[in-house]
Protein backbone atom coordinates (compact mmCIF):
# COMPACT_ATOMS: atom_id res chain seq x y z
CA UNK A 1 0.00 0.00 0.00
CA UNK A 2 1.22 3.50 -0.80
CA UNK A 3 2.52 5.26 2.34
CA UNK A 4 0.14 8.20 2.09
CA UNK A 5 -2.85 5.89 1.65
CA UNK A 6 -1.64 3.79 4.57
CA UNK A 7 -1.45 6.93 6.71
CA UNK A 8 -4.98 7.95 5.65
CA UNK A 9 -6.28 4.47 6.45
CA UNK A 10 -4.46 4.48 9.80
CA UNK A 11 -6.11 7.75 10.64
CA UNK A 12 -9.43 6.04 10.04
CA UNK A 13 -8.39 3.31 12.51
CA UNK A 14 -7.16 0.66 10.03
CA UNK A 15 -4.80 -1.51 12.07
CA UNK A 16 -3.41 -3.38 9.05
CA UNK A 17 -2.42 -0.13 7.41
CA UNK A 18 -0.65 1.01 10.54
CA UNK A 19 1.07 -2.38 10.84
CA UNK A 20 2.48 -1.69 7.37
CA UNK A 21 3.84 1.65 8.56
CA UNK A 22 5.41 -0.04 11.56
CA UNK A 23 7.09 -2.53 9.25
CA UNK A 24 8.46 0.30 7.18
CA UNK A 25 9.97 2.33 10.00
CA UNK A 26 10.57 0.19 13.07
CA UNK A 27 14.18 -0.63 12.19
CA UNK A 28 15.05 3.02 11.65
CA UNK A 29 13.39 4.01 14.88
CA UNK A 30 15.08 1.23 16.81
CA UNK A 31 18.51 2.17 15.45
CA UNK A 32 17.92 5.84 16.08
CA UNK A 33 16.83 5.16 19.66
CA UNK A 34 19.84 2.94 20.19
CA UNK A 35 22.20 5.60 18.82
CA UNK A 36 20.63 8.11 21.20
CA UNK A 37 20.62 5.99 24.33
CA UNK A 38 23.39 3.47 23.63
CA UNK A 39 21.26 0.82 25.27
CA UNK A 40 19.26 -2.04 23.70
CA UNK A 41 16.64 -2.28 26.41
CA UNK A 42 15.91 1.46 26.25
CA UNK A 43 15.92 1.38 22.43
CA UNK A 44 13.40 -1.50 22.53
CA UNK A 45 11.12 0.36 24.95
CA UNK A 46 11.39 3.63 23.04
CA UNK A 47 10.62 1.89 19.75
CA UNK A 48 7.45 0.26 21.14
CA UNK A 49 6.33 3.44 22.87
CA UNK A 50 6.94 5.51 19.72
CA UNK A 51 4.57 3.40 17.62
CA UNK A 52 2.03 3.21 20.39
CA UNK A 53 1.93 7.01 20.65
CA UNK A 54 1.91 7.37 16.90
CA UNK A 55 -1.09 5.07 16.62
CA UNK A 56 -2.95 6.88 19.40
CA UNK A 57 -2.28 10.31 17.93
CA UNK A 58 -2.15 9.77 14.19
CA UNK A 59 -5.39 11.75 13.83
CA UNK A 60 -3.49 14.85 14.90
CA UNK A 61 -1.04 14.51 12.00
CA UNK A 62 -2.41 16.91 9.40
CA UNK A 63 0.07 16.35 6.59
CA UNK A 64 0.68 12.68 5.76
CA UNK A 65 3.90 13.58 3.94
CA UNK A 66 5.44 14.54 7.26
CA UNK A 67 4.87 11.14 8.84
CA UNK A 68 8.54 10.16 8.86
CA UNK A 69 9.62 13.40 10.51
CA UNK A 70 6.73 13.18 12.94
CA UNK A 71 7.51 9.65 14.08
CA UNK A 72 11.20 10.52 14.47
CA UNK A 73 10.16 13.51 16.52
CA UNK A 74 8.22 11.23 18.87
CA UNK A 75 11.23 8.91 19.12
CA UNK A 76 13.55 11.88 19.69
CA UNK A 77 11.38 13.24 22.51
CA UNK A 78 11.12 9.84 24.15
CA UNK A 79 14.88 9.30 23.83
CA UNK A 80 15.61 12.65 25.40
CA UNK A 81 13.24 11.87 28.26
CA UNK A 82 14.88 8.52 28.77
CA UNK A 83 18.38 10.04 28.78
CA UNK A 84 17.26 12.60 31.32
CA UNK A 85 15.88 9.81 33.48
CA UNK A 86 19.07 7.84 33.11
CA UNK A 87 21.14 10.84 34.11
CA UNK A 88 18.84 11.38 37.04
CA UNK A 89 19.34 7.81 38.16
CA UNK A 90 23.06 8.33 37.67
CA UNK A 91 23.17 5.25 35.54
CA UNK A 92 26.28 5.27 33.46
CA UNK A 93 25.88 3.88 29.98
CA UNK A 94 28.82 1.69 29.39
CA UNK A 95 29.66 -0.08 26.19
CA UNK A 96 31.42 -2.73 28.20
CA UNK A 97 28.17 -3.84 29.81
CA UNK A 98 26.26 -6.90 28.63
CA UNK A 99 23.71 -4.63 27.09
CA UNK A 100 26.07 -3.07 24.60
CA UNK A 101 27.21 -4.51 21.32
CA UNK A 102 29.15 -7.72 21.89
CA UNK A 103 32.84 -8.28 21.31
CA UNK A 104 34.23 -4.88 22.11
CA UNK A 105 37.10 -3.93 19.88
CA UNK A 106 40.20 -3.98 22.03
CA UNK A 107 42.77 -2.05 20.06
CA UNK A 108 41.16 0.43 17.70
CA UNK A 109 44.32 2.39 17.06
CA UNK A 110 46.20 -0.60 15.86
CA UNK A 111 44.14 -1.62 12.83
CA UNK A 112 42.73 0.41 9.96
CA UNK A 113 38.94 0.41 9.63
CA UNK A 114 38.85 -1.75 6.51
CA UNK A 115 40.30 -4.60 8.56
CA UNK A 116 37.52 -4.42 11.12
CA UNK A 117 34.30 -6.40 10.96
CA UNK A 118 30.96 -4.64 10.62
CA UNK A 119 30.20 -5.17 14.30
CA UNK A 120 33.53 -3.78 15.36
CA UNK A 121 33.07 -0.73 13.19
CA UNK A 122 29.58 -0.26 14.57
CA UNK A 123 30.91 -0.43 18.07
CA UNK A 124 33.68 2.02 17.35
CA UNK A 125 31.37 4.50 15.64
CA UNK A 126 28.83 4.08 18.41
CA UNK A 127 31.54 4.83 20.91
CA UNK A 128 32.49 8.01 19.07
CA UNK A 129 28.86 9.08 18.71
CA UNK A 130 28.25 8.58 22.40
CA UNK A 131 31.10 10.96 23.16
CA UNK A 132 29.34 13.75 21.26
CA UNK A 133 26.91 16.20 22.86
CA UNK A 134 23.30 14.93 22.59
CA UNK A 135 22.02 17.45 20.04
CA UNK A 136 25.10 17.06 17.82
CA UNK A 137 24.71 13.29 17.89
CA UNK A 138 20.99 13.46 17.04
CA UNK A 139 21.61 15.85 14.14
CA UNK A 140 24.34 13.56 12.79
CA UNK A 141 22.14 10.47 13.01
CA UNK A 142 19.16 12.12 11.37
CA UNK A 143 21.01 13.74 8.48
CA UNK A 144 24.09 11.60 7.87
CA UNK A 145 22.55 8.23 8.59
CA UNK A 146 18.78 8.50 8.23
CA UNK A 147 19.06 10.75 5.21
CA UNK A 148 16.71 13.44 6.51
CA UNK A 149 17.22 16.90 5.08
CA UNK A 150 18.54 19.60 7.37
CA UNK A 151 15.11 21.23 7.28
CA UNK A 152 13.41 18.01 8.35
CA UNK A 153 15.98 17.46 11.09
CA UNK A 154 15.40 21.02 12.28
CA UNK A 155 11.67 20.24 12.51
CA UNK A 156 12.29 17.02 14.43
CA UNK A 157 14.74 18.56 16.88
CA UNK A 158 12.75 21.77 17.13
CA UNK A 159 15.58 24.12 16.22
CA UNK A 160 16.68 26.20 13.24
CA UNK A 161 18.36 24.88 10.10
CA UNK A 162 21.42 26.97 10.94
CA UNK A 163 21.71 25.16 14.26
CA UNK A 164 21.47 21.78 12.52
CA UNK A 165 24.15 22.88 10.05
CA UNK A 166 26.41 23.92 12.95
CA UNK A 167 25.80 20.62 14.75
CA UNK A 168 26.60 18.68 11.58
CA UNK A 169 29.88 20.52 11.09
CA UNK A 170 30.80 19.78 14.68
CA UNK A 171 29.88 16.10 14.28
CA UNK A 172 31.86 15.70 11.05
CA UNK A 173 34.89 17.47 12.48
CA UNK A 174 34.80 15.31 15.59
CA UNK A 175 34.48 12.12 13.53
CA UNK A 176 37.24 13.27 11.18
CA UNK A 177 39.50 13.96 14.13
CA UNK A 178 38.75 10.75 15.98
CA UNK A 179 38.74 8.39 13.05
CA UNK A 180 41.61 9.99 11.11
CA UNK A 181 44.15 7.47 12.30
CA UNK A 182 41.99 4.62 11.15
CA UNK A 183 41.13 5.66 7.59
CA UNK B 1 43.20 10.75 0.80
CA UNK B 2 41.70 14.26 0.65
CA UNK B 3 39.01 15.68 2.98
CA UNK B 4 36.12 14.99 0.58
CA UNK B 5 37.07 11.36 0.23
CA UNK B 6 37.55 11.12 3.98
CA UNK B 7 34.06 12.52 4.58
CA UNK B 8 32.55 10.07 2.14
CA UNK B 9 34.33 7.27 3.91
CA UNK B 10 33.11 8.51 7.27
CA UNK B 11 29.57 8.64 5.91
CA UNK B 12 29.88 5.09 4.63
CA UNK B 13 31.28 3.90 7.94
CA UNK B 14 28.47 5.62 9.79
CA UNK B 15 25.83 3.99 7.61
CA UNK B 16 27.53 0.64 7.75
CA UNK B 17 27.80 0.86 11.53
CA UNK B 18 24.19 1.99 11.73
CA UNK B 19 23.04 -0.99 9.69
CA UNK B 20 24.82 -3.26 12.13
CA UNK B 21 22.61 -2.19 15.00
CA UNK B 22 19.94 -4.75 15.72
CA UNK B 23 17.94 -5.93 18.70
CA UNK B 24 19.38 -8.49 21.06
CA UNK B 25 16.99 -11.18 19.85
CA UNK B 26 15.78 -10.44 16.31
CA UNK B 27 13.91 -7.91 14.19
CA UNK B 28 10.91 -10.24 13.98
CA UNK B 29 10.75 -10.52 17.75
CA UNK B 30 10.86 -6.73 18.06
CA UNK B 31 8.14 -6.33 15.40
CA UNK B 32 5.89 -8.75 17.22
CA UNK B 33 6.49 -6.90 20.51
CA UNK B 34 5.54 -3.61 18.87
CA UNK B 35 2.44 -5.15 17.24
CA UNK B 36 1.42 -6.66 20.53
CA UNK B 37 1.83 -3.37 22.35
CA UNK B 38 0.04 -1.29 19.73
CA UNK B 39 -2.76 -3.66 18.77
CA UNK B 40 -3.27 -5.41 22.07
CA UNK B 41 -6.85 -6.72 22.18
CA UNK B 42 -7.25 -5.56 25.76
CA UNK B 43 -5.97 -2.11 25.06
CA UNK B 44 -8.59 0.56 24.62
CA UNK B 45 -8.91 2.14 21.18
CA UNK B 46 -7.37 5.60 20.61
CA UNK B 47 -10.85 7.14 20.65
CA UNK B 48 -11.65 5.56 23.99
CA UNK B 49 -8.24 6.62 25.30
CA UNK B 50 -8.88 10.17 24.12
CA UNK B 51 -12.30 10.18 25.76
CA UNK B 52 -10.77 8.77 28.91
CA UNK B 53 -8.08 11.47 28.86
CA UNK B 54 -10.82 14.06 28.40
CA UNK B 55 -12.82 12.65 31.24
CA UNK B 56 -9.70 12.61 33.43
CA UNK B 57 -9.11 16.25 32.52
CA UNK B 58 -12.67 17.26 33.39
CA UNK B 59 -12.56 15.18 36.54
CA UNK B 60 -9.42 17.06 37.59
CA UNK B 61 -11.08 20.39 36.83
CA UNK B 62 -14.14 19.33 38.84
CA UNK B 63 -11.92 18.29 41.74
CA UNK B 64 -10.06 21.61 41.61
CA UNK B 65 -13.36 23.53 41.59
CA UNK B 66 -14.69 21.42 44.44
CA UNK B 67 -11.53 22.13 46.42
CA UNK B 68 -11.94 25.87 45.75
CA UNK B 69 -15.57 25.65 46.83
CA UNK B 70 -14.66 23.85 50.05
CA UNK B 71 -11.98 26.41 50.85
CA UNK B 72 -14.32 29.33 50.10
CA UNK B 73 -17.10 27.78 52.18
CA UNK B 74 -14.64 27.16 54.98
CA UNK B 75 -13.51 30.77 54.93
CA UNK B 76 -17.10 31.99 54.79
CA UNK B 77 -18.07 29.80 57.74
CA UNK B 78 -15.04 31.03 59.64
CA UNK B 79 -15.85 34.70 58.96
CA UNK B 80 -19.54 34.28 59.77
CA UNK B 81 -18.70 32.28 62.87
CA UNK B 82 -16.34 35.00 63.94
CA UNK B 83 -18.96 37.65 63.49
CA UNK B 84 -21.58 35.63 65.29
CA UNK B 85 -19.12 35.07 68.07
CA UNK B 86 -18.55 38.83 68.21
CA UNK B 87 -22.29 39.37 68.36
CA UNK B 88 -22.65 36.70 71.02
CA UNK B 89 -19.89 38.35 73.02
CA UNK B 90 -21.65 41.63 72.57
CA UNK B 91 -24.95 40.21 73.80
CA UNK B 92 -23.32 38.42 76.70
CA UNK B 93 -21.42 41.50 77.77
CA UNK B 94 -24.49 43.62 77.19
CA UNK B 95 -26.36 41.44 79.62
CA UNK B 96 -23.50 41.76 82.03
CA UNK B 97 -23.33 45.49 81.47
CA UNK B 98 -26.56 46.55 83.12
CA UNK B 99 -26.33 48.74 86.15
CA UNK B 100 -26.82 46.79 89.33
CA UNK B 101 -28.98 48.10 92.11
CA UNK B 102 -25.86 48.60 94.19
CA UNK B 103 -24.15 50.62 91.45
CA UNK B 104 -27.23 52.77 91.01
CA UNK B 105 -27.24 53.46 94.73
CA UNK B 106 -23.55 54.38 94.77
CA UNK B 107 -23.91 56.66 91.76
CA UNK B 108 -26.91 58.45 93.29
CA UNK B 109 -25.08 59.03 96.54
CA UNK B 110 -21.99 60.29 94.70
CA UNK B 111 -24.12 62.63 92.56
CA UNK B 112 -25.87 64.07 95.61
CA UNK B 113 -22.42 65.07 96.95
CA UNK B 114 -21.56 66.65 93.60
CA UNK B 115 -24.82 68.57 93.59
CA UNK B 116 -23.98 69.91 97.04
CA UNK B 117 -20.60 71.09 95.70
CA UNK B 118 -22.14 73.05 92.85
CA UNK B 119 -25.04 74.55 94.76
CA UNK B 120 -27.78 75.71 92.45
CA UNK B 121 -25.90 74.89 89.22
CA UNK B 122 -26.77 71.78 87.23
CA UNK B 123 -23.83 69.40 87.36
CA UNK B 124 -23.28 66.13 85.55
CA UNK B 125 -20.93 63.31 86.35
CA UNK B 126 -19.27 60.67 84.18
CA UNK B 127 -17.51 57.61 85.50
CA UNK B 128 -15.54 55.39 83.15
CA UNK B 129 -15.42 51.64 83.77
CA UNK B 130 -11.63 52.10 83.74
CA UNK B 131 -12.06 54.08 86.97
CA UNK B 132 -11.61 57.61 85.62
CA UNK B 133 -14.27 60.19 86.26
CA UNK B 134 -15.25 63.62 85.04
CA UNK B 135 -17.54 66.25 86.48
CA UNK B 136 -19.04 69.19 84.62
CA UNK B 137 -21.77 71.77 84.78
CA UNK B 138 -24.42 72.77 82.31
CA UNK B 139 -24.24 76.53 82.62
CA UNK B 140 -27.64 77.29 81.19
CA UNK B 141 -29.77 78.92 83.83
CA UNK B 142 -33.13 77.88 82.46
CA UNK B 143 -34.89 75.61 84.92
CA UNK B 144 -35.61 72.14 83.65
CA UNK B 145 -39.06 70.65 84.04
CA UNK B 146 -37.90 67.67 86.06
CA UNK B 147 -34.85 69.14 87.67
CA UNK B 148 -35.52 67.22 90.83
CA UNK B 149 -35.13 63.84 89.18
CA UNK B 150 -31.77 62.27 88.50
CA UNK B 151 -31.10 60.20 85.38
CA UNK B 152 -28.42 57.52 85.25
CA UNK B 153 -27.34 56.46 81.80
CA UNK B 154 -24.90 53.68 81.08
CA UNK B 155 -23.14 53.99 77.73
CA UNK B 156 -21.55 50.95 76.13
CA UNK B 157 -18.72 51.97 73.80
CA UNK B 158 -18.06 49.19 71.29
CA UNK B 159 -14.99 49.37 69.07
CA UNK B 160 -15.85 47.05 66.19
CA UNK B 161 -13.24 44.97 64.45
CA UNK B 162 -11.80 41.46 64.48
CA UNK B 163 -12.20 41.53 68.25
CA UNK B 164 -14.95 43.55 69.78
CA UNK B 165 -13.73 45.85 72.52
CA UNK B 166 -16.28 47.21 74.94
CA UNK B 167 -16.18 49.57 77.84
CA UNK B 168 -18.83 51.36 79.87
CA UNK B 169 -19.41 54.91 80.96
CA UNK B 170 -21.93 55.85 83.62
CA UNK B 171 -23.41 59.30 83.26
CA UNK B 172 -25.38 60.84 86.06
CA UNK B 173 -27.17 64.00 85.14
CA UNK B 174 -30.40 65.92 85.35
CA UNK B 175 -33.09 65.88 82.67
CA UNK B 176 -32.70 68.29 79.73
CA UNK B 177 -29.16 69.12 80.79
CA UNK B 178 -26.31 68.54 78.44
CA UNK B 179 -23.21 66.65 79.50
CA UNK B 180 -20.08 67.17 77.37
CA UNK B 181 -17.09 64.93 77.75
CA UNK B 182 -14.62 62.96 75.65
CA UNK B 183 -13.83 59.29 75.30
CA UNK B 184 -10.46 57.93 74.22
CA UNK B 185 -10.85 54.77 72.14
CA UNK B 186 -8.31 52.01 71.44
CA UNK B 187 -6.34 53.81 68.73
CA UNK B 188 -5.91 56.87 70.97
CA UNK B 189 -8.55 58.83 69.12
CA UNK B 190 -10.71 61.14 71.17
CA UNK B 191 -14.41 61.12 70.51
CA UNK B 192 -16.22 64.15 71.84
CA UNK B 193 -19.64 63.23 73.21
CA UNK B 194 -22.50 65.54 73.98
CA UNK B 195 -25.49 63.83 75.57
CA UNK B 196 -28.82 65.28 76.61
CA UNK B 197 -31.50 63.09 78.26
CA UNK B 198 -35.21 63.78 78.55
CA UNK B 199 -38.00 62.15 80.50
CA UNK B 200 -41.11 61.43 78.45
CA UNK B 201 -44.67 61.77 79.72
CA UNK B 202 -44.71 57.95 80.11
CA UNK B 203 -41.71 58.19 82.39
CA UNK B 204 -39.29 56.78 79.83
CA UNK B 205 -35.86 58.19 79.06
CA UNK B 206 -35.03 59.56 75.63
CA UNK B 207 -31.59 60.71 74.62
CA UNK B 208 -30.17 63.03 71.99
CA UNK B 209 -26.53 62.51 71.41
CA UNK B 210 -23.83 64.08 69.29
CA UNK B 211 -20.52 62.32 68.77
CA UNK B 212 -17.61 63.78 66.87
CA UNK B 213 -14.04 63.00 65.98
CA UNK B 214 -11.56 65.37 64.27
CA UNK B 215 -13.10 64.60 60.92
CA UNK B 216 -16.63 63.32 61.48
CA UNK B 217 -19.63 64.47 63.42
CA UNK B 218 -22.59 62.20 64.00
CA UNK B 219 -25.80 63.37 65.63
CA UNK B 220 -28.41 60.85 66.75
CA UNK B 221 -32.15 61.33 66.61
CA UNK B 222 -34.08 61.29 69.81
CA UNK B 223 -33.81 57.68 70.94
CA UNK B 224 -35.84 56.12 73.71
CA UNK B 225 -33.69 53.79 75.79
CA UNK B 226 -34.82 50.95 78.02
CA UNK B 227 -33.51 50.01 81.40
CA UNK B 228 -33.20 46.31 80.60
CA UNK B 229 -31.40 46.37 77.28
CA UNK B 230 -28.88 48.46 75.39
CA UNK B 231 -30.14 50.54 72.51
CA UNK B 232 -27.84 51.82 69.81
CA UNK B 233 -27.58 55.62 69.79
CA UNK B 234 -25.06 56.12 67.01
CA UNK B 235 -22.12 54.68 65.09
CA UNK B 236 -19.11 56.75 64.16
CA UNK B 237 -15.97 56.00 62.17
CA UNK B 238 -12.82 56.52 64.18
CA UNK B 239 -9.74 56.06 62.00
CA UNK B 240 -10.00 52.50 60.70
CA UNK B 241 -12.57 51.30 63.24
CA UNK B 242 -16.26 51.79 63.66
CA UNK B 243 -17.33 52.77 67.16
CA UNK B 244 -20.91 52.16 68.16
CA UNK B 245 -22.39 53.79 71.21
CA UNK B 246 -25.29 51.99 72.95
CA UNK B 247 -27.18 53.14 75.98
CA UNK B 248 -29.44 51.98 78.74
CA UNK B 249 -30.99 54.42 81.22
CA UNK B 250 -32.85 54.60 84.50
CA UNK B 251 -34.26 57.22 86.79
CA UNK B 252 -32.59 57.43 90.15
CA UNK B 253 -36.02 57.81 91.72
CA UNK B 254 -36.83 54.27 90.60
CA UNK B 255 -34.26 52.85 93.00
Amino acid sequence: MDELKAIQASRAGDKNAFAGLIGQYYKNIYRYAYQCTGNHQDADDICQETFLRAFDNIRTLKDGKKFKGWIFQIASNLSRKRIKKLKFEKRVISLTSDDSLPGRFEDTNAQPLENLSGREKAMLVQEELQKMPGRVREAAILVLIEGQTQKEAAGILNCSEATISRHLNTAINLLRYRLQNLI
Amino acid sequence: MNTGENDNLINEILKEAHEEIQPRDSWEALKSRIDKKVFDEHRSSPTVLRLRRNSVFWRRIALALAACLVITTGLLVYVLGDRQSDRRNQIISADKGFLSREQLGQLSVAFSHVQELFGTACPWMVIDSGGEGEIGVDERTQEAADSGRVIIIRLAINVEGRQLQRRYLDIVTLPEREANFSITVADNTDIGVSIKPFITSEGKITIVMNAETDSVSQKSDMVTVADNKFTCLTRIKSNSNWVSIDATGQLASNI
